[in-house]
């Protein structure tokens, strides 16, 4: 059986154990996720938006965590 | 049906008309417990107020499916209004009599349901092999 492309992949890694690492920030941002795949929060734009905005100022936390800028944040273009 | 089978059916009952929100619930406990408190130490307040009426709002949403899937599945347990009256402390006969018209009305009506009500729809579906057919 071939070797998975992604097998050894250093960004992977990364991104793994940053997750092992902020496990409470995670389990908010994937509670606010179960919450926007309801049938109502899906049918509502609003609501949507507003868990959104919530999901975003978690990842935001995370981002901060590592010195990242904010999501929204303007990036310089390479 | 003895005492442990009835609880053991209602608690079962109970799983069933919760199973579709309860993954809902379980996600809004550990959103809401886990961003109050930043919130709440945050000084933007208009941002603190934003998180809480979205909380409430989804709070609300999710209190009225629950309902929704108890009263389908005709646990009477969930809607017994009435309290029984203390022989010991009676109301004043005009306050029975009050009483005994509201319960009449209430019962013309079809909204009085009994504990019994439960274990024999309950029983009654089971026994026709219809799922869920049950009325609150």
């Amino acid at each position: 059986m071939d070797a998975h492309p992604s097998v050894n992949d250093p960004v992977l890694e990364l991104a793994l154990r940053h997750a092992r690492e902020q496990r409470d920030e995670i389990t908010l941002w994937l509670a606010a996720q179960v919450l926007m795949t309801d049938d109502v929060a899906l049918a509502d734009d609003k609501l949507q938006d507003r868990l959104l905005v919530l999901q975003d100022r978690v990842e935001n936390m995370m981002r901060a965590r590592y010195g990242l800028p904010d999501r929204d944040a303007p990036r310089e273009h390479a | 049906m003895n005492s442990h089978e009835h609880d053991v059916n209602f608690v079962n009952d109970l799983d069933v008309a919760l199973s579709s929100t309860r993954v809902l619930r379980l996600a809004l406990n550990v959103l809401y417990d886990g961003m109050e408190e930043l919130y709440d130490r945050a000084s933007d307040a208009a941002a603190k107020r934003r998180f809480h009426d979205l909380m409430g709002e989804v709070h609300q949403h999710l209190s009225k499916a629950e309902a929704d899937a108890l009263s389908r599945c005709g646990l009477a347990e969930f809607f017994t209004v009435i309290k029984p009256l203390s022989p010991l402390s009676m109301p004043s006969p005009e306050a029975v009599k009050e009483i005994t018209a509201a319960v009449s009305a209430l019962e013309r009506h079809g909204l009085l349901a009994l504990q019994s009500d439960a274990l024999i729809r309950d029983r009654d579906v089971r026994g026709s092999g219809v799922e869920g057919g049950a009325e609150a």
